[in-house]
C-alpha cells in the first residue's frame, strides 16, 4: 500500500498565505508558460476593496473568508527506495480569499 | 522589476484614481515553481486544522485498486477531487488591507510572488473506516492456544501493528479499537484473533472456576484465577479472557478484581449453540441456551442484536445466526443482502444490521428512507427495497 505522510515543519506551524481566485484562465501570450511572468497588480481602495490591474483590464474584487482553510501540499522527495513521500503543508488561514468577477 | 511609477502609468491609463487606493500596492509574478506540478491544493476542517498547526502527521493511505483515504490519528477521511471553473492563486506573504500599515502612508511597491495555481483541489468527507479486511487478515491464521510439546506453532501468515498500518486503510486508534472489537491479542508482537472454539474454551475455564469457588460473578479476583487455571491454559489467555468478557477494576489493597459482563458471555454463549445448525426452534433455542450460560445469568433476546435474526411469521418461530460483522461493508450491498435475505423488515429489526453505516451525523432512519421504501402491513410499518434486487 502506498502511505504519503503529510507534515508540516515542526514548532513552527504552517504559514499563512493568500489565496486568491479569478475567473477564468490564464495563460502566457506567446504560451511560453507562466513562471517567471508578471500577473498584475494588486490595490487596495481606501474601502478595502482589492483591485486587480491585469494589463489593461481591471477587476474589482471581495475579500471574503474561507468557509473551510485549505492546505497547499508540496512534494517534498526523500528516499526513492521508499514509498513514502513526505509533503509539507502551508495553510491557508485565516481563510482569506480575494475574489474576482469581471467587472 | 516593474517600478512604482510603472504601475501608477498603468493605473492612469485603467482610470482607475490613485487617491482612491490605499499606498500599498503588491506587483504580483509568477514563480518559477509555479507550473511544476510538485504541490496540490486540499480543503481541510477545523480538526485537521488544529492538528497540522499542532505540528502532528496526517496519512494518506490506499493500495492500487482502492480510493485513497486520508488518515489523522482517530479518524479516517474519502478524499474527492473536485474541480472548479475558476483559477486559484496562492500567494505567500501578501497582505490584506487590515494587516497593511496606515493608510496616510506614501505610495509603496511590494512585490509578491504567485506560488502556485491550481483549478482544482481535494475534499475531505469524514468516513468511516473500512475494518472489515482487518478481520479477514487476522482469520487467515486464528490463534487455537500454545504450540503443543516440541512442535513450533504452525507457519502461518501474522501481522503486527506496523503491518496492519499498511494495509488497513484506517487511522491507528480505529485499528486499536477494532482489535478490541474482535477480542484480538498480541502474541509475541503479532496480532492474533483467536479460534472460536479456544475463546469459549477459556471463557468455559473461567466460568467453571467462578462457579466452583462461588464467586459473584462481579468479583473475580484476578490473581486466583492465573493461580487455578495457569496450569491449563497460559496466563496472558486466561487474563485476555477476562478482559474481553469482564471489565476489571481494583479494590483497596491493590488487587485486581474483575466484573464479568452478563451480556458478552451470553451472547458468545448463544454464537456457539447458533453455529451448528442453519436455524432453530426458537423456544427450544431459548430453553438450551439459559441452560448452557453460568448458572445465576439470565439469557435474553435484546443481548443477540446483530447476532440473530428471528423469523416470527413461521410456525414454529425460528431463529438463526446472522452477524452484522460477516455482511458487506459496502451500504448499496448490505441492503441488497439484507432484502435478499427477507423482503420485509420492521425497523426494529433492520437496525442492528445497518447501524454501523451511519455517518457522523446519520440516523438508520435517515439511512431507511434513502435506501428502503417503506409501506404498512398490518399496521406495522416495514421497509422493503426500492430497486429490484439482485441474488
Amino acid at each position: 500500500m502506498v502511505q504519503i505522510v503529510i507534515s508540516s515543519k515542526a514548532g513552527e506551524g504552517p504559514a499563512e498565505w493568500l489565496l486568491v481566485e479569478l475567473q477564468g484562465e490564464i495563460v502566457s501570450r506567446q504560451n511560453t508558460g507562466l513562471a517567471g511572468n508578471l500577473m498584475g497588480d494588486l490595490h487596495y481602495t481606501k474601502e478595502s476593496v482589492p483591485v486587480l490591474v491585469v494589463g489593461h483590464h481591471i477587476r474589482y474584487g471581495k475579500q471574503v473568508k474561507l468557509e473551510k482553510p485549505f492546505a497547499v501540499l508540496m512534494k517534498h522527495s526523500g528516499l526513492s527506495q521508499d514509498e513514502e513521500e513526505n509533503m509539507e503543508t502551508n495553510q491557508e488561514n485565516p481563510n482569506i480569499l480575494h475574489r474576482f468577477r469581471p467587472h | 522589476m516593474r517600478t512604482l511609477e510603472e504601475v501608477q502609468a498603468t493605473l492612469q491609463i485603467a482610470k482607475v484614481k490613485e487617491e482612491d487606493l490605499q499606498p500599498v500596492t503588491y506587483c504580483l509574478s509568477f514563480g518559477g515553481n509555479v507550473s511544476s506540478g510538485d504541490y496540490c491544493l486540499m480543503e481541510l476542517d477545523e480538526t485537521l486544522c488544529k492538528h497540522i498547526e499542532a505540528g502532528k502527521s496526517l496519512i494518506i493511505r490506499g493500495d492500487k485498486d482502492e480510493h485513497a483515504v486520508l488518515c489523522s490519528e482517530d479518524k479516517t477521511y474519502d478524499l474527492k477531487f473536485a474541480d472548479t471553473s475558476n483559477l486559484l492563486l496562492f500567494v505567500p506573504g501578501c497582505k490584506t488591507p487590515d494587516q497593511l500599515p496606515d493608510i496616510s502612508a506614501s505610495a509603496q511597491l511590494m512585490h509578491a510572488q504567485i506560488w502556485g495555481v491550481s483549478n482544482c483541489y481535494w475534499e475531505l468527507r469524514r468516513q468511516r473506516p473500512r475494518l472489515k479486511k482487518l478481520k479477514k487478515l487476522l482469520m487467515e491464521n486464528p490463534y487455537d492456544g500454545p504450540a503443543v510439546g516440541m512442535q513450533e506453532e504452525a507457519p502461518g501468515l501474522k501481522y503486527t501493528m506496523e503491518d496492519l498500518l499498511e494495509r488497513i486503510q484506517a487511522s491507528r486508534e480505529e485499528i486499536e479499537a477494532h482489535l478490541q472489537n474482535v477480542h484480538a491479542c498480541e502474541i509475541d508482537g503479532f496480532w492474533r484473533i483467536l479460534d472460536f472454539d479456544y475463546e469459549m474454551k477459556l471463557l468455559g475455564h473461567v466460568t467453571q472456576l467462578v462457579d466452583s469457588e462461588s464467586w459473584s460473578f462481579s468479583k473475580v479476583p484476578l490473581s486466583v484465577c492465573l493461580e487455578e487455571l495457569g496450569s491449563l491454559e497460559p496466563k496472558a489467555m486466561i487474563e485476555h479472557c477476562l478482559n474481553c468478557y469482564g471489565r476489571h477494576y481494583s479494590i483497596e489493597d491493590g488487587q485486581v478484581m474483575y466484573a464479568l459482563d452478563e451480556d458478552k458471555v451470553c451472547r458468545a454463549t448463544a454464537q456457539l449453540l447458533l453455529q451448528n445448525a442453519v436455524k432453530f426452534n426458537l423456544s427450544e433455542f431459548q430453553e438450551v441456551w439459559q441452560q448452557s450460560v453460568p448458572e445465576g445469568m439470565s439469557a435474553r433476546l435484546d443481548q443477540l442484536r446483530g447476532l440473530a435474526l428471528l423469523d416470527r411469521s413461521t410456525k414454529p418461530e425460528t431463529i438463526s445466526l446472522l452477524r452484522v460483522e460477516d455482511l458487506h461493508e459496502d451500504t448499496l450491498e448490505r441492503f441488497n443482502s439484507l432484502f435478499s435475505l427477507r423482503e420485509k423488515w420492521t425497523q426494529d429489526d433492520i437496525e442492528p444490521y445497518i447501524q454501523d453505516l451511519c455517518g457522523e451525523k446519520q440516523t438508520t432512519g435517515a439511512l431507511l428512507t434513502k435506501h428502503a421504501r417503506s409501506s404498512v402491513q398490518n399496521g406495522v410499518k416495514v421497509y422493503n427495497s426500492r430497486r429490484p434486487v439482485s441474488n
